[in-house]
């Protein structure tokens, strides 16, 4: 991966990270407070119920104070023991409960039955335990019970808070009992008052209720004595409203901060990789032979700039290093080559002048006869060798510095190898052996492609010229061409520097054939290796030709 | 309904006018003026069929009469009654339509096989010679549209000098505002007044429970009723305990049987629909006290308020489970018996119709009464009658036979 990405993933990486972390840790808290702070609401709300349970008490018994106070129960009182019982008696908690906002009011004698009663006129003339009871409980002591109303499906119950006041008249006694029901009129007040859902239950009966509170919701019980308890239902729903658009906030910002991460990292890479992409290509320039090669980037670090401009002054000491190196190893290059012509081609000439001046030596003896005829003829013979000798020496290093350039084309080698190999019949001790993968097609020049197994296999036969052997040539279906020989092998110092040119252990090797067939591997982008077979004895030459130039049949 | 009650007004406006033009043409000292009369009822409409409160039967005796004073009997056979009359058209209609409207009041002409048109009024075909169907004709509910004043209007047979009303203005409310308005003299009468009552009290109220629907409620009704208070807390006055099938007008008992014993609350507790008239107060007042007497006995009772209409079709196919039935009665123990043994659904035996004179198919009557008390699927509660309060310058009111006050004869004094 290029550095560049593996930056860019970096930052994103973090910034995940990041957001992974955060976010709930964030979320946590926030739910913590958004709880504690509903909790503390609720406490407050709970808080405003009990003062108005309260309140709702003190005023019903401030009612039932004042209704014990009036003259109309006095008259109550006074006329309850007649019978029958005046219309003024029969009537008088209809008549007196609802003006003073009472929804229970029933009037007892001292037995518990029931004078008049204001929520159930048909209770008249009936004991009335449930109410009666209360009578018996501490003075002014408000009560919560369940009372018996009329209702369409039967006397239904419902839950009341109520207290009892006694009216005296001489040594008579009546008891008014009042208060109000926990209807759903109250109910409403007080969701009204709290915001939340409230039910009045009794006795694990839903009684009434009001107001909505959507779920999630936690529920408050508020007791009222044993009859009856308030739950107060108290919606999350807000709350994880709340959170949820928190929520929905973080992600917007940490998606936002991830593609800002993203931006910067890219950014930020560039900077940082621009120059190290620079000196890479101006390294590969260098090493693809554009010495001079600079890197021009003002972008970077301080110790980035530094690099560049330590490499850029590198580069500037390698263009004069190899300057003066090319220059040097052209003229050692000269002077090897004028060592080398100047050996072989004295060579040559001693023989040629020998035979010369002894032709001339025999002429200023005396007479042409025979034995200078003879002697002419040897001479001349030996000097025609040594001029034939200098022309080839001559052709080879023509051919060596005017090597043509190669004309690529797609061609059988396994034909070409084994054309090539049909010229070479067992002679002597020298026997040949061939192992070539059929259909092996490589784009080259052929002919070059060619020369280089003649010369190789040439190279394996001199090798073996004194005590024979078999010449094995083997071709593969990747196109690697293998010659061996059982010639006595390459000596180790030489192994290393047998394709530069002029190298050659045989006596009239001029050094230039594998210098030639290394070159020509080269410039199919391939290379031609050696080695010296072991444990046999003899040499493996291998020509390994670029990817780009074979193709499998 | 609302087409009937629109006719019964017009009816009145053009009894106020007829009489006023009347005493103006006959040359007659001058009249009283208009008479005011206060309805205490929420009715609007009032059909002679659904007569079943006291204040609705006075008020449809103010704008029909009743067949028995349309006409003139005779008995040609002792199966055959004669009515000599001008109004046969509205008689035969008015018999037809109790015959076969779904009313409790069919069984008050159910001994009349057949209604015949003679020269000189109707004959009607008996099953027996039913003695007392010349009583019972007299019944509100076989009243015909005819209004009693057409007869004071043409004659004049009232004495002169007295100040009779030449008009008649009725007004319905509330007890409370007829009552001020009675104490401020801005009406003359006030029907349906918390009053006591000389005239006999004929509106009978019954709780119908149909036998072996609800085992055990009867014993609890019976158990648990105090008639007296029921009567003196819980309906409005006039009224009395009812504690046999006929009132004590009628010769029934005037006294509580002893109660039997309180039974054992039932269980599981029985669910019981109690069906009554939702337009009448009492019925109300009464299922309510009914609810709180047998609850803890294990009947809980749910109500099923019903216009009159459909209590009247409830009684007759009798699909109620439990019902509070208000019924007028005839001004006579047979005609009474009948009409209650129908809604008990028997029929009275055939002998009843068979006495030949009235005082022993009374007898017969109240002895059959008694020895259908117990048996029969109605359970007595009360009986009322119309409470009117008068003004001083009101005169001479009186009642007819089933004690609705008649306004014929009332005249205004000038005090």
């Amino acid at each position: 991966m290029r550095l560049r990405w593996t930056l860019a993933v970096a930052f994103v990486a973090l910034a995940v990270l990041q957001v992974a972390v955060v976010v709930p840790l964030a979320l946590r808290n926030l739910n913590v407070l958004l709880s504690r702070q509903q909790d503390a609401r609720i406490d407050q709300v709970m808080e405003s119920v009990d003062a108005e349970a309260q309140r709702l008490r003190d005023d019903v018994g401030r009612t039932m104070d004042e209704l014990a106070q009036s003259t109309a129960l006095e008259d109550v009182a006074k006329d309850a023991a007649k019978m029958p019982a005046p219309p003024h008696v029969t009537r008088a908690a209809t008549q007196l409960m609802t003006p003073r906002g009472l929804d229970v009011l029933a009037l007892l004698d001292d037995e518990g039955r029931t004078l008049s009663s204001g929520h159930l006129p048909a209770r008249l003339g009936e004991p009335d335990d449930p109410l009666f009871d209360v009578t018996k409980q501490p003075t002014r002591a408000i009560i919560a019970l369940r009372v018996e109303l009329p209702g369409a499906a039967g006397l239904v119950t419902a839950p009341a808070v109520v207290t009892a006041r006694p009216i005296d008249y001489g040594d008579r006694r009546v008891w008014a009992v009042g208060g109000v029901l926990l209807s759903e009129s109250r109910a409403r007040n007080l969701q009204r008052l709290t915001g939340a859902r409230v039910e009045v239950w009794s006795h694990d009966q839903l009684f009434t209720s009001a107001g909505t509170a959507l779920p999630p919701v936690i529920t408050r019980a508020y007791p009222i004595g044993h009859a009856a308890e308030l739950r107060l239902g108290f919606s999350r729903a807000d709350l994880l409203a709340t959170r949820t658009e928190v929520l929905r906030a973080f992600l917007v910002l940490a998606a936002f901060g991830l593609l800002l991460s993203i931006a910067v990292g890219f950014v930020v890479s560039r900077r940082v990789t621009q120059p190290v992409e620079a000196l890479t290509e101006a390294a590969r320039k260098i090493a693809s032979g554009e010495l001079g090669a600079h890197v021009e980037t003002k972008a970077g670090t301080p110790e980035l700039r530094a690099l560049i401009e330590t490499f850029n002054r590198m580069t500037d000491d390698l263009k004069v290093a190899t300057d003066k190196l090319v220059a040097s190893e052209r003229v050692a290059a000269w002077q090897e080559v004028a060592r080398r012509l100047a050996h072989e081609i004295k060579n040559p000439l001693t023989p040629i002048r020998m035979s010369l001046e002894t032709l001339l030596a025999a002429s200023q003896r005396g007479t042409l006869d025979a034995k200078f005829h003879t002697l002419f003829r040897e001479s001349a013979v030996a000097v025609l060798e040594e001029v034939e000798r200098l022309k080839r020496i001559v052709d080879e290093f023509s051919q060596f510095a005017r090597l043509p350039r190669p004309t690529f084309a797609t061609f059988n080698l396994s034909e070409a190898v084994t054309q090539v190999m049909s010229l070479y019949a067992d002679h002597g001790a020298i026997t040949y052996s061939r192992a070539i993968a059929p259909g092996v097609e490589v784009r080259g020049d052929r002919d070059q492609l060619t020369q280089i197994v003649v010369n190789l296999v040439k190279n394996a036969e001199e090798a073996m010229a004194s005590a024979g052997g078999c010449v094995t040539v083997r071709l593969t279906p990747d196109a690697t061409l293998e010659v061996e020989d059982q010639g006595p092998g390459i000596a180790p110092d030489l192994l290393a520097r047998l394709f530069e040119p002029y190298v050659t252990t045989k006596p009239q090797g001029t050094g230039l054939g594998l210098a030639i067939a290394q070159r020509i591997a080269q410039e199919h982008g391939g290379r031609l290796e050696v080695e010296n077979r072991a444990p046999e004895s003899g040499a493996r030459f291998r020509l390994v030709l670029g990817q780009h130039h074979t193709r499998s049949g | 309904m609302k087409t009937r009650g629109a006719l019964l007004l017009t009816r009145f406006w053009a009894l106020t006018l007829l009489m006023g033009s009347g005493a103006i043409a006959g040359g007659r000292p001058r009249y009283g003026g208009t008479l005011n009369v206060t309805a205490v009822t929420v009715s609007t409409d009032v059909d002679p069929l659904l007569a079943d409160t006291p204040v609705d039967a006075a008020l449809i005796g103010l704008a029909s009469t009743p067949l028995c004073r349309l006409a003139d009997f005779s008995r040609p056979t002792p199966s055959t009654l004669r009515l000599t009359t001008s109004f046969g058209v509205e008689i035969s209609k008015a018999i037809t339509r109790v015959k076969n409207e779904p009313s409790p009041y069919r069984a008050l002409v159910a001994s009349i096989k057949s209604v015949s048109t003679t020269p000189t009024g109707l004959d009607l075909a008996l099953e027996a010679p039913t003695v007392s169907l010349e009583r019972v004709l007299c019944h509100p509910a076989l009243s015909a549209p005819i209004a009693p004043y057409v007869k004071n209007l043409a004659n004049a047979h009232h004495p002169d000098g007295r100040p009779y009303p030449d008009g008649l203005s009725v007004q319905r409310t509330d007890a409370r505002t007829a009552e001020r308005l009675l104490s401020q003299r801005r009406t003359h009468l006030v029907l349906g007044a918390a009053t006591s009552s000389d005239g006999p009290q004929l509106f009978a109220t019954y709780l119908v429970l149909p036998s072996g629907k609800v085992p055990g409620l009867r014993e609890a009704v019976e158990a648990t009723t105090e008639r007296a208070d029921l009567t003196r807390f819980f309906v409005r006055p006039p009224a009395a305990p009812l504690f046999g099938l006929l009132p004590p007008s009628l010769g029934g008992t005037a006294t509580a049987p002893p109660r039997p014993p309180k039974p054992q609350p039932v269980s599981p507790p029985r669910e019981v629909t109690l069906t009554f008239d939702a337009s009448n107060d009492d019925h109300r007042a009464i299922a309510e006290k009914l609810q709180v007497k047998l609850q803890p006995l294990g009947f809980r009772l749910s109500f099923k308020p019903v216009s009159r209409v459909g209590l009247h079709a409830a009684s007759a196919s009798r699909s109620a489970e439990l019902m509070l039935l208000t019924v007028l009665l005839p001004p006579s123990p047979a005609g009474a018996i009948t009409l209650v043994a129908e809604l008990g659904g028997e029929r009275v035996p055939g002998s009843l119709g068979l006495a030949t004179d009235l005082p022993t198919q009374d007898k017969l009557a109240r002895e059959l009464a008694l020895s259908m008390n117990a048996g029969l699927g109605v359970i007595p509660l009360c009986v009322q009658g119309v409470g009117v309060s008068l003004t001083n310058d009101v005169q001479h009111l009186t009642r007819d036979a089933m004690g609705l006050p008649r306004l014929d004869d009332v005249f205004l004094s000038s005090e």
